[in-house]
């Protein structure tokens, strides 16, 4: 991606690495980089086993070219990805593998609030020998358990150094924050919690993963920063899971299905013969026309938090579930599904786990002539994308 | 080659085992640092003047070069709820201080003093708010007898030593941490340290700590009226343990310090001979220091006081081995004759 920001950081900001820091790391967390052997030994096995997982990622958007990173998160050639890297109505899409080797890719979602893009890799087998064992790949790991000063590293396609030169760049440094980002900076959509890194983000590496040393994949790396900061940030992968765990499911019936030519066209209704309706539907897909493709639910309305603990109704979308429902702007929501809420970023989690066409219940406090009587609005959800 | 393997692999789990233990991970170090570390929320009318940014640069750009709203760190010192910052985060006309406390509690301050020498602060925590302060298994923060305070590290800086920055923004209720060596110990005649740990707006004032998490300097020297080397560009300063206790009694009894005039000799660069040792005079400014001791231009200078001059350079540090009004022994070559004399030095015209 060309980032204006990520080019300050490479022209005023001198992004160090920092062998020195990585040595004590290395010592001290022995077990994480291979417990057997010594340092040096032990960190390029960590480096070859990781580094075999990231893949850059070329495409185009009109005449808009991006470019940035990856990486296999199944062997069956799955991509996570940035909604930076490939946006909206990618074309041309072009993933270079480890090994100098190349392929086709397909868009299964991008998700720009998320910025989050699931691609798969086409004609798998053609880039692997042994087709059962698959593509090489990296686990997600616990995004919770991520606490300040953990060692982590950061992989991906720093100055396209993958597409040219075949190297994945790897960065270490610390998880050197756990903050929430309130702004869109340089291009990205995503507003929420964020792991801060000292490790070096330069141009390309957006959409690579941040990993700890474990290997395990604890974020998905971000073109959002603090302005406070100027540090690279990741979306923790704890965020994503139920995104992509939810896409996977239904892709990977699609595949399966499509592999065994047995896909057959599922109603979505009641079928004639007095079958249970919707019993057929696939992993996760919603009926009344919220398939997988809007994956996120909208309320249409928008809040706010005062004083750290209420939350109010701001604007309301005029034709929404909620305006519908009777909501109004100024009431203050107390409950969601009658669980109390503590905070804007309660109310955000749980509406994360809602689906398009789920029925949520809010426990609504309106000032003026019905003052203290609080009461319950029901809404369904719809999708969007 | 074998053999040599087999001979290196017990040495080097001896030489692993037997280091100094370390904490398991970095975040052990914020423990013992935690509860002082504080976040500070300035409002202020007007802010200090930048430096001109062309109006080409995109506004990301332009956004780097001033300070964003916020808050920045501060390092509680004392009982009596001083706090220790960065001149730069309290610069500007204020209108108000608030500090943020670990547990939460917000406390407005007011300015003490401070050090533009060392890009340091002392904020002062109001008196009559402090009794509603922390209580922990320690006891409460802001008294004399259960007060363990931030542990400061004595030893002097030195370069290659492992530091973290610390900080407490953009979250006041969560702790930052970024990691680097001691990149150049001497800095800032002696007073500070360069550090490659990341300083930026938000934990500039914060403490640098080592890996015991004792602290070993303040993260000074950042903002947009220093932007020359920016944010996070491996270039950071720390003013050190030393230089903060010493300044830190006179901070207290709210007297502001300022750099010391420095001292001028009166002697413009002239044309060197590089075959030659010693420092060749092109002028000499008139009633300076050199103007009435009576050195003329074509002097060749080759000792100051004690110290031997090779070059221009050279004299230009030795000079700052000495204080205005000091009297000092300037040793010539004029031709062939050696000349010694006595100057007076005087000070340097302070920058409009």
């Amino acid at each position: 991606m060309n980032s204006s920001r990520h080019h300050v950081r490479c022209v005023l900001v001198v992004s160090i690495g920092f062998g020195t820091l990585l040595c004590p790391a290395v010592h001290r967390h022995g077990n994480a980089l291979g417990k057997r052997a010594p340092a040096v030994a032990s960190e390029k096995s960590f480096y070859d086993r990781v580094s075999s997982a990231v893949v850059a990622i070329t495409c185009r958007q009109g005449n808009v070219y991006h470019y940035g990173s990856g990486v296999l998160i199944d062997p069956s050639g799955l991509i996570l990805t940035s909604a930076t890297v490939v946006p909206r109505r990618a074309l041309d899409l072009r993933i270079y593998l480890a090994g100098g080797r190349q392929s086709r890719g397909t868009v299964l979602f991008t998700s720009a609030d998320e910025e989050v893009a699931l691609v798969r890799l086409q004609k798998i087998d053609r880039l692997v020998e042994d087709v059962t064992a698959g593509l090489p790949h990296l686990k997600m790991g616990d995004s919770c358990a991520v606490r300040l000063g953990d060692p982590v590293f950061t992989l991906g396609n720093s100055f396209r150094s993958i597409e040219t030169d075949d190297q994945v760049c790897l960065a270490a440094g610390v998880v050197s924050g756990l903050f929430r980002l309130d702004d869109n900076l340089s291009q990205s959509k995503y507003v929420g919690p964020a792991i801060e890194t000292s490790a070096a983000l330069n141009n390309g590496v957006d959409g690579g993963p941040l990993v700890n040393e474990r290997g395990e994949i604890v974020g998905l790396l971000s073109l959002n920063y603090s302005r406070v900061r100027w540090l690279g940030t990741a979306v923790p992968i704890n965020e994503l899971k139920p995104l992509i765990s939810r896409y996977r499911g239904w892709f990977d019936d699609r595949y399966v299905s499509m592999r065994n030519r047995t896909m057959r066209r599922k109603p979505n209704g009641a079928k004639p013969n007095g079958a249970k309706p919707n019993g057929a539907k696939p992993n996760g897909a919603k009926p009344n026309g919220a398939g997988p493709r809007c994956h996120r639910s909208y309320a249409g309305l928008e809040l706010e938090e005062v004083s750290g603990r209420e939350i109010r109704v701001l604007r309301l979308d005029g034709k929404g579930p909620a305006f519908t429902a009777g909501l109004e702007v100024g009431d203050r929501i107390t409950a969601f599904n009658s669980e109390t809420l503590g905070s804007m970023e309660h109310f955000h989690r749980l509406f994360r786990h809602t689906q398009p066409a789920d029925k949520v219940r809010l426990t609504v406090e309106r000032d003026g002539n019905s003052r203290g009587a609080p009461r319950e609005i029901e809404l369904l959800l719809w999708g969007r994308y | 080659m074998r053999a040599l393997g087999t001979l290196c692999l017990p040495l080097l789990a001896f030489v692993v085992t037997a280091a100094a233990p370390r904490p398991e991970t970095f975040d052990d170090v914020l423990k013992t640092v935690d509860k002082y570390v504080v976040a500070i929320r300035v409002k202020r009318e007007k802010d200090l003047e930048g430096p001109e940014i062309s109006k080409e640069l995109s506004s990301e750009i332009r956004s780097y070069f001033t300070r964003p709203d916020g808050y920045v760190t501060g390092l509680l010192v004392d009982p009596q709820g001083y706090v220790l910052t960065s001149s730069y985060n309290v610069a500007g006309t204020i209108t108000s201080i608030e500090v943020v406390l670990a547990d939460g509690g917000r406390y407005s301050a007011k300015l003490t003093a401070t050090d533009r020498m060392d890009d340091l602060a002392l904020l002062q925590i109001d008196r009559g708010q402090i009794d509603k302060a922390q209580n922990d298994k320690d006891g409460p923060l802001f008294d004399d007898e259960s007060w363990r305070g931030p542990v400061w590290s004595t030893d002097p800086p030195s370069a290659g030593r492992i530091v973290f920055a610390v900080g407490r923004s953009p979250d006041p209720g969560r702790l930052t941490v970024t990691e680097g060596i001691i990149s150049a110990a001497g800095r800032n005649g002696n007073r500070a340290f360069q550090t490659d740990a990341k300083l930026n707006y938000g934990n500039v004032g914060g403490p640098l700590v080592d890996l015991e998490g004792r602290i070993v300097g303040i993260g000074v020297l950042v903002g947009h009226v220093y932007h020359h080397w920016g944010l996070n560009s491996g270039i950071g300063f720390g003013t050190t343990t030393a230089t903060v206790l010493e300044v830190l009694p006179s901070l207290k009894d709210g007297k502001d310090i300022e750099s010391p005039p420095k001292p001028l000799l009166g002697v413009e660069l002239g044309d060197q001979d590089p075959q030659r040792p010693g420092a060749v005079i092109g002028a000499v400014v008139p009633d300076s220091a050199a103007g009435r001791a009576g050195l003329m231009a074509g002097d060749v200078i080759v000792g100051l006081g004690e110290k031997k001059i090779d070059s221009f350079r050279h004299l230009r540090r030795a000079i700052f081995d000495y204080r205005v009004g000091d009297s000092v022994t300037v040793k010539i070559v004029r031709g062939d004759v050696s000349l010694d004399f006595e100057v007076t030095l005087g000070a340097r015209p302070k920058r409009p």
